[in-house]
């Protein structure tokens, strides 16, 4: 046999943000933008008005069956959100899709939560959990002007009053389907959008292109820290 | 745009600046008509620019060719429809003025002022109403040759063929609490009661400036706050201001409803934006229109209606002519009257057909200004060529009908109609509201309004300021009561405008005097729907003719179906109507309003080019190796990467590379997860060992199959299954619901997008996996239909022994994210074994040379898999699954129709008919020349008496009989010796 072997993952949008010219990364095995050639200048225009940023290599699980509740009790402390609103835990995030359902959404570094899934045991009830990581393509869509990129693609009623922070909701987008979490960071608005991943590359040209107006930008981790400060 | 002076043609037909015009006379903007400079200003519209400089014809009528002038100029009416920069139909009297415009008119030959085909009138004995019923039928022939010349006369405009339109659509998604639609006195005060409590409001207005006809208004208002005496332009300007600052308020203008749909959808037309918008509440505020009056030729350019008048003069500073005679019908008509006279346009006569008059103060106005007042006079006909030369009036007798010998020649050049007014009802007629003849206010109004929808304004009927601004006050506070309650003094200003509201509106019932009367029905040629070219007379005719209902009346005649959408014309048709049948306007009903209210291209219906399309996570690693792509469903799949050839002698004597990333795949798991498989495949899978992969059916309860795939055991209650590309989401709902239905503990996972998936395929297959993985995958411990987790490159896999292509191979599915690097590897290494990647087209060869069948290509909606020749794949001895009664049944039944292999010595194309004695029997599903055979396989149904091996029979193919011979067993490979090696 041949080796040693250096398995490399990719996001679906990969090609997208090298062509976009990304400075790729590796974190976790994956390959993540760190900026598009000045993370100053991406920061300022997310700050100023939209932005998008591949979330893709976030860990995402899928938990659903009859006793979802009584799992989450347990994961969140007894916390366990409505259906259509989230709830973080340090970088993640426990969405409930429906009564029976939830999508957990990791932070790349995020590490205590797995330790938690794996401790769980499905086999005693009729929950099923299953690791979507490579089934989600996600992206970031942050910035004061995102919301009227997203009204130009998604029938979704995302104004304020009705999809605040910690909602979420699944509906469609540029024709798709997809998962949307609100979920604002760096003091701006935001919505992760998670999508089945053989759509990565036609959507991310689609936001891209309702975006074009609001002068939307792609960013990297850099950027991404530049505002968190 | 440069500054300069105006020619001195357009400086004549414009008026003294005015309070509240939108044009800036500073700034002129010059633009092409018919081949002529001329020039406008910034601000002005084309319709007024054009008015400006002299242009009386703006179009030709539809069937007759006749001479239209600007009648509505808010675009509404069809009589200024032009070519503007190889946009056909446009309506030029609302379409900005930009610099450089190109305009032209349409349908003339050759121009406006000489059109050739206004001859057509003369010979208008052929085209009598429902001509295409009557006319042109014998001798057959001559609709042959009729019909191509009424093809190049029928249409407004035509379309330049443009390869890629200009235009960028979008379609935007909006919610509101509350939509007010119509931005006048009614839907501002609507808007802004309905904010002030704190919800959201969208105002559609359909106008550049918020104001409606406030905006025209020039005489004096005490305001509706203030109570001080202010200007309409003054006070329009103010409540814009108002509701332009609210942070709750969002102001779609211009913009155009163009539907209302269930769920309190509405569809609104904003440039080349459609904007879906869902509000909770929806305040209609959209105004009323004047109804031309019908005399003879009341058509001819020169004649408009009164608040198209005050438009070109107050908003665009043009004259509407030199000397007008204005016709009223009410009080409303003196104040136009008033109000284009203060503006210095010679009134020539102001023709009132109220049959009664009582002094009032307009009237007293109007006689201070000296202007001569016929009372109680109607107009009879509009005489000129291309433009009013003269109006003719008659007295009304006491008794109200028209003393022809009394009539007398009105000299004029414009005429403009202030008559009956009718409710722009359309967005509330389109959600079942109802709306009745009101004789007090002399107009339609609305006695049902649906639910979730509010009236307010001058559609009600109350043509008040006060009144208006009142309802809509109320109006926006009770759509803000459907979504929360009132408290505090927002009640208390509820409560007391209600009440104030109540006196005002009886007051102004007891005060208000108008004329029902606008149609004077003399002679000649009265156009009812100027759209069509339909006249009273020809409606007279359709009535006689037994078309009595207005659906039918309207079908028969065409009127109402042009591109004003009854709006100049439903109110005509439906006295005409009744006047004819003798019924009342409330027996004679109206038409069904339906979407779009005003014509919209189709580009805005399509929207923007959202096409999803599906790439596999190895999709970039085919294009750079130069594919040819296919398209399959959403799915972007390599066709060939060489040739289909070299593909498949790569496969049949080294190996090959296919990706199959696109197949169904789903995760079953659960303890109930065997149980549900079970009821699902005819095939059992609960008995299914861990480590082994099955071939299994899916049918429905009529025996028919539904799809197929192999279903894998990997360990203790989860299963791995996997489905054709195109079923994956029907299988998933069908899994789902089955399991509601049954109860069972089990829970189903569509995962197509997690896994790539290659099949690795040749007789090297093994040699080359052996490379990268320290399985053993030797034939005696990796053995046929088996399925084994390993690493492979270092990347986690799911490896499955199966043969679609009938050698020995392995699928191997994998996490997407490793997509491309996977692929290479298998590349690299696989050279040395000659490996060459295959596409679809080379494996539709493969598995056609083993008979392997494609769900949807080789079956369809009446396959079973007895007549399939799949009964091996269906355990009768099973206690249940789905279809096995109806299966059960066509076995002890003789079987219709077989599915059977055939060879040929020429190519037959897919789809062909199998045929005997010439008549067709069934049909060619898959064919392709086979490298291993030398000729042609395929599958085909056929009747089931030409199914037995070695049986002869005839596919019509490109027209000819081709022999073909059915072949029952696999055409390579019979005995399935190389895919168990």
């Amino acid at each position: 046999m041949l080796g040693p072997w250096n398995p490399q993952k990719r996001s679906p949008v990969h090609h997208e943000m090298t062509q976009s010219g990304a400075t790729l990364i590796e974190v976790s095995g994956w390959y993540v933008a760190e900026d598009f050639g000045d993370a100053e200048r991406e920061a300022l225009k997310v700050r100023s008005g939209a932005g998008i940023s591949d979330i893709s290599a976030h860990r995402k699980w899928e938990i659903k069956g009859s006793e979802l509740s009584e799992w989450a009790k347990r994961l969140l402390s007894g916390n366990v959100p409505e259906v259509g609103r989230s709830t973080c835990l340090g970088l993640s995030s426990f969405s409930r899709v429906s009564q029976n359902e939830s999508l957990l959404v990791l932070g790349m570094i995020d590490a205590a939560i797995p330790a938690l899934i794996n401790k769980s045991d499905p086999q005693s009830s009729c929950l099923h959990i299953l690791d979507r990581t490579d089934g989600y393509g996600g992206f970031l869509l942050c910035g004061p002007r995102v919301r009227a990129v997203l009204a130009g693609l998604t029938s979704l009623d995302l104004r304020e009053s009705k999809f605040p922070d910690l909602s979420c909701a699944a509906g469609p987008l540029a024709a798709t389907r997809v998962f949307v979490v609100r979920r604002d960071q760096f003091g701006l608005p935001a919505y992760e959008i998670f999508f089945n991943r053989e759509y990565g590359q036609y959507l991310w040209r689609v936001v891209m292109e309702a975006g074009r107006e609001y002068e939307i930008t792609p960013f990297g981790t850099h950027a991404a820290q530049l505002l968190d400060n | 745009m440069k500054l300069a002076k105006l020619s001195q043609v357009a400086v004549v037909t414009r008026t003294d600046p005015q309070a509240g015009e939108v044009i800036n006379r500073e700034q002129v903007i010059s633009f092409q008509f018919e081949g002529r400079n001329l020039q406008g200003y910034e601000g002005d519209t084309i319709g007024s620019a054009l008015a400006a400089s002299g242009i009386d014809i703006f179009s030709r009528s539809f069937k007759y060719h006749r001479p239209r002038g600007l009648l509505c100029v808010s675009g509404k009416c069809p009589n200024c429809l032009m070519n503007v920069n190889n946009v056909p139909s446009v309506r030029v009297c609302t379409e900005p003025l930009s610099p450089g415009d190109q305009i032209t008119a349409q349908h003339c030959w050759p121009s406006l002022q000489k059109d050739i085909f206004s001859l057509i009138e003369k010979f208008n004995f052929l085209l009598p109403v429902g001509f295409y019923y009557k006319t042109f039928i014998r001798p057959r022939f001559i609709w042959k040759l009729v019909q191509p010349l009424l093809r190049r006369l029928a249409g407004l405009g035509n379309l330049v063929n443009q390869e890629k339109s200009k235009d960028n659509y979008s379609h935007q998604h909006l919610y509101a609490d509350v939509a007010v639609v119509g931005g006048g006195s009614a839907g501002m005060s609507a808007a802004t009661a309905a904010a002030d409590t704190g919800l959201d409001v969208v105002l559609i207005d359909d106008q550049p400036k918020l104001g409606g006809e406030l905006r025209l208004r020039q005489n004096r208002f005490p305001d509706p706050i203030s109570s001080q005496l202010k200007s309409g332009p003054e006070i329009a300007h103010e409540m814009a201001d108002r509701v332009t600052k609210h942070q709750q308020i969002k102001i779609l203008s211009p913009a155009t409803v163009i539907g209302g749909y269930e769920g309190g959808l509405l569809a609104i037309k904003k440039g080349n934006s459609l904007i879906q918008l869902r509000a909770s509440e929806t305040v209609v505020a959209t105004g009323t229109y004047e109804v031309p009056w019908l005399f003879e030729n009341n058509d001819l350019p020169g004649i408009l209606l009164g608040t198209g008048a005050l438009r070109l003069v107050h908003l665009y500073g043009v004259k509407p002519g030199k000397q007008v005679t204005v016709v009223v019908s009410d009080d409303e008509g003196l104040h136009i009257a008033i109000n284009l006279s203060r503006a210095g346009i010679q009134i020539v006569a102001v023709v009132d057909g109220r049959l009664e008059t009582t002094d009032s103060p307009a009237l007293q106005e109007l006689q201070d200004l000296g202007i001569p007042y016929f009372a109680s006079f109607v107009p009879l006909a509009a005489q000129g060529r291309s433009r009013v030369r003269s109006l003719r009036v008659a007295p009304l007798t006491p008794e109200g009908s028209i003393d022809i010998s009394q009539a007398k020649d009105l000299k004029c050049d414009t005429v403009c109609l202030c008559s009956l007014r009718a409710p722009s009802a359309d967005l509330l007629r389109q959600n079942q509201g109802t709306f009745t003849f009101d004789s007090d206010l002399g107009q339609m109004v609305s006695d049902k309004v649906p639910d979730h929808f509010h009236a307010a304004g001058d559609l009600t009927g109350y043509r008040e300021l006060s009144i208006q601004v009142l309802q809509g006050q109320l109006a926006g506070l009770n759509a803000a009561s459907c979504i929360h309650p009132l408290k505090g003094a927002i009640f208390k200003s509820f409560e007391k405008a209600t009440a104030q509201l109540t006196e005002k509106e009886k007051r102004y019932r007891e005060s208000v005097r108008s004329s029902n009367l606008f149609t004077s029905l003399s002679g000649g040629k009265q156009f009812v729907c100027l759209c069509e070219d339909v006249t009273q007379k020809d409606i007279s005719q359709a009535v006689t003719e037994g078309f009595e209902e207005m659906e039918l009346l309207k079908r028969y005649t065409t009127a109402s179906m042009g591109p004003c959408q009854g709006r100049m014309c439903l109110r005509s048709l439906a006295a005409c109507c009744a006047k004819d049948t003798g019924r009342g306007l409330p027996q004679t009903g109206t038409t069904t309003s339906r979407p779009p209210i005003q014509t919209v291209s189709l580009g805005l219906l399509a929207g923007p080019e959202h096409f999803p399309v599906k790439l596999t996570p190895i999709h970039h690693s085919h294009a750079r190796l130069g594919v040819k792509w296919m398209d399959m469903g959403q799915w972007k799949r390599p066709h060939t990467y060489t040739n289909s050839d070299l593909e498949w002698k790569a496969v049949r004597k080294r190996v090959g590379l296919i990706d199959v990333s696109t197949l169904g795949k789903i995760d079953v798991r659960g303890k109930d997860a065997g149980r549900l498989l079970d009821k699902i495949y005819t095939h059992n899978i609960s008995t299914l060992k861990t480590g082994r992969v099955r071939y299994g059916i899916i049918c429905g309860d009529d025996g028919i199959i539904l799809d197929d795939g192999t279903v894998s055991h990997i360990n203790d209650d989860y299963f791995y299954i996997t489905t054709t590309t195109g079923n994956i989401d029907f299988v998933e709902r069908w899994l789902n619901w089955w399991i509601i239905g049954t109860g069972f503990c089990a829970h189903v996972t569509n995962v197509t997008s997690d896994f790539a998936t290659v099949n690795l395929a040749g007789p090297k297959a093994r040699d080359l996996l052996e490379q990268l993985t320290e399985l053993d995958v030797s034939s005696e411990a990796f053995k046929y239909m088996q399925c084994a987790q390993a690493n492979v490159a270092g990347v986690p896999v799911l490896l499955m022994r199966i043969g679609f292509v009938g050698e020995t191979g392995w699928e191997i599915h994998y996490p997407s994210c490793y997509g491309e690097y996977l692929w290479e590897i298998l590349l690299e290494v696989g050279k040395k074994y000659g490996l060459l990647p295959f596409g679809v087209e080379a494996q539709r060869i493969l598995r056609l040379e083993k008979k392997h069948i494609i769900v949807g290509q080789d079956t369809d909606a009446l396959s079973n898999p007895l007549e399939s020749d799949m009964e091996w794949a269906v355990r009768f001895k099973k206690a249940d699954f789905i279809g096995k009664p109806a299966l059960t049944k066509a076995r002890e039944e003789e079987l219709q129709n077989r599915l059977v292999g055939f060879v040929s010595d020429k190519l037959v194309g897919e789809g062909s008919s199998v045929v005997l004695d010439h008549q067709p029997v069934g049909r060619v599903t898959s064919a392709r020349i086979s490298p291993s055979q030398n000729r042609c396989v395929g599958m085909a149904w056929v009747p089931a008496h030409l199914s037995a091996d070695g049986v002869k029979f005839e596919i019509q193919s490109n027209g000819k009989n081709v022999v073909a011979t059915v072949h029952k067993s696999p055409f390579y490979d019979p005995d399935g010796i190389r895919l168990r090696q």
